[in-house]
């Protein structure tokens, strides 16, 4: 009897995989020589960090709350415009004169990265949270506009087809059919966008657009490396709460992911 | 159950598939009059959905033609081999569907219900025996309780012609039979015309008036309930097995 692998190992593909790395690491001209240099400045760095400043930690926590005021703003925002133009992008519900336009809209709104979108933001209402809501907002529309389509593409045909035959519109199918169908993924999309605001927001905050990372690029300014160690430990505890609380609202609303016993 | 001589629905040398110059359903001629309750029967694979597809207009037929008597947007009733129920919405809220015809666009995207229907929904579900089972999702039911949430979505939408793929697959010969008697007198009711189809053939021969043998994508023969009531189940079951 031959041994057995389960799965079969894709030697091939690991192979394939390990040649376009190197390939792409000397294209790049890499010189991994650099980090043992790297270590050293890393050194003087962290003896500048530590210990962190306590006397940040008011404005940092009115930085993570003017954050997490950004990021869930922005977040509903995002899902409240995402929705109807995920499903209108949705091949299986519309016809391709709409599903085309639908997709090409939040195509190109993916195409900006977020911090771009607050640099544009920032120009147009000028620095502060606003620009930060609107950044973060159009590019949640973008992005859950993609995750809504796919989930909704992705449901059993079989409810569509018996309600189809009975008279419903497509209209009526997205409304009535997909989107209860899929409430569960869309809800789970929510909660990762709102993971992702959270830390996109502390870089946005870079450009001005306000929240926890405008007081980061401050102290980082300034050299300030124990005030930016305050501040990222503030982002950080904030970020194990928010997978606390997500993992919580998880299990109790989208999946029975079993707990602790 | 009264018959007229009016076909609800006329099949004319259907041939339909899913590649081009392969076709699933080959030739297949039948007329089902109105009120009648007819089911297909065969083998899995012999091309039963695939005639129940192309008659719902969700293939298009490679050759021959598909007429339906009642016109209407609501005319035309399906249950799915997996019933089509919305998982994640309650037994009463899919009862509900079944009137999405007669829902206007405002009150479509309100997600809206009047009490009446919702009471019409309600006394569905009693009828077919889930009386109290109104806020169970689908899949706190039983394959039986299902396939009566089904109907029940079925007597509010109250179709001229209903289709049902595998409708009695997988049930017990009680609940075969209790939900046989709930969509017969549905039938009774409305005078609905029911086509259906099966590879049990008993469960297909205990409901229909009438069953077309089926395989190979092609209809072997036509039998009538006072034949099939006349004949052993083995001779009926040998025309299946051994077209």
């Amino acid at each position: 009897m031959n041994a057995h692998t389960f799965p079969p190992a894709p030697r091939k593909r690991v192979l394939g995989a390990v040649v376009l790395a190197v390939l792409a690491a000397w294209y790049l001209g890499l010189d991994f020589t650099a980090l043992a240099d790297g270590w050293r400045n890393l050194g003087v760095l962290a003896g500048d960090a530590f210990p962190p400043q306590a006397g940040v930690l008011p404005t940092a926590i009115r930085g993570l709350v003017e954050t997490l005021a950004i990021a869930l703003l922005a977040t509903l925002i995002g899902f409240v415009l995402a929705i109807p133009l995920g499903v209108a992008a949705t091949r299986t519900l519309f016809p391709l004169w709409l599903v085309g336009p639908a997709r090409l809209v939040a195509a190109a709104i993916r195409t900006m990265p977020s911090l771009l979108w607050a640099v544009l933001m920032v120009i147009l209402v000028g620095f502060g949270p606003l620009a930060g809501v609107l950044a973060m907002g159009v590019y949640s529309t973008g992005h859950l506009a993609k995750l809504a389509y796919e989930a909704l593409e992705g449901l059993p045909a079989e409810p569509f087809e018996a309600l189809s035959a009975a008279g419903a519109t497509r209209l009526q199918l997205a409304r009535l059919v997909a989107i209860p169908e899929a409430s569960n993924q869309l809800l789970s999309h929510l909660l990762y966008m709102l993971e992702y605001n959270v830390r996109a927001s502390s870089i946005v905050g870079f450009v001005g657009a306000g929240g926890i990372g405008m007081y980061l690029g401050r102290y980082l300014q300034m050299m300030q490396y124990d005030g930016v160690v305050t501040l990222l430990a503030v982002v950080f505890v904030a970020i194990v709460a928010m997978d606390a609380g997500s993992l919580w609202l998880r299990r109790r609303y989208i999946t029975r992911i079993p707990g602790p016993r | 159950m009264s018959q007229t001589a009016a076909p609800a629905l006329s099949v004319e040398a259907l041939s339909a598939g899913y590649s081009a110059g392969r076709p699933v359903v080959q030739g297949v001629s039948f007329a089902v009059p109105a009120g009648a309750w007819w089911a297909g029967v065969g083998p899995s694979g012999c091309g039963k959905t695939t005639l129940l597809r192309t008659i719902l207009g969700l293939l298009s037929p490679s050759a021959g033609r598909v007429r339906r008597a009642a016109e209407g947007r609501d005319a035309l009733g399906y249950i799915p081999q997996q019933l089509g129920l919305v998982q994640n919405l309650s037994a009463r809220e899919n009862v509900l569907l079944g009137g999405v015809a007669r829902l206007g666009t405002w009150r479509s995207l309100r997600g809206r219900f009047t009490a009446d229907e919702v009471s019409a929904a309600e006394h569905a579900l009693e009828e077919v025996g889930l009386a109290g089972r109104g806020d169970a999702r689908p899949t706190e039911l039983s394959g039986g309780e299902r396939r009566r949430v089904a109907i029940a979505r079925a007597m509010i939408q109250r179709p001229t012609l209903l289709l049902a793929d595998e409708f009695l697959a997988e049930l017990d010969p009680i609940t075969s039979a209790a939900v046989v008697g709930v969509l017969q007198r549905l039938r009774t009711e409305t005078g609905m015309t029911v086509l259906c189809v099966e590879h049990d053939l008993h469960a297909a021969a205990s409901a229909a008036d009438r069953i077309v043998v089926m395989a190979a994508g092609r209809k072997l023969r036509e039998v009538g309930r006072e034949e099939m009531d006349a004949m052993e189940p083995a001779q009926l079951l040998s025309w299946i097995t051994r077209p």
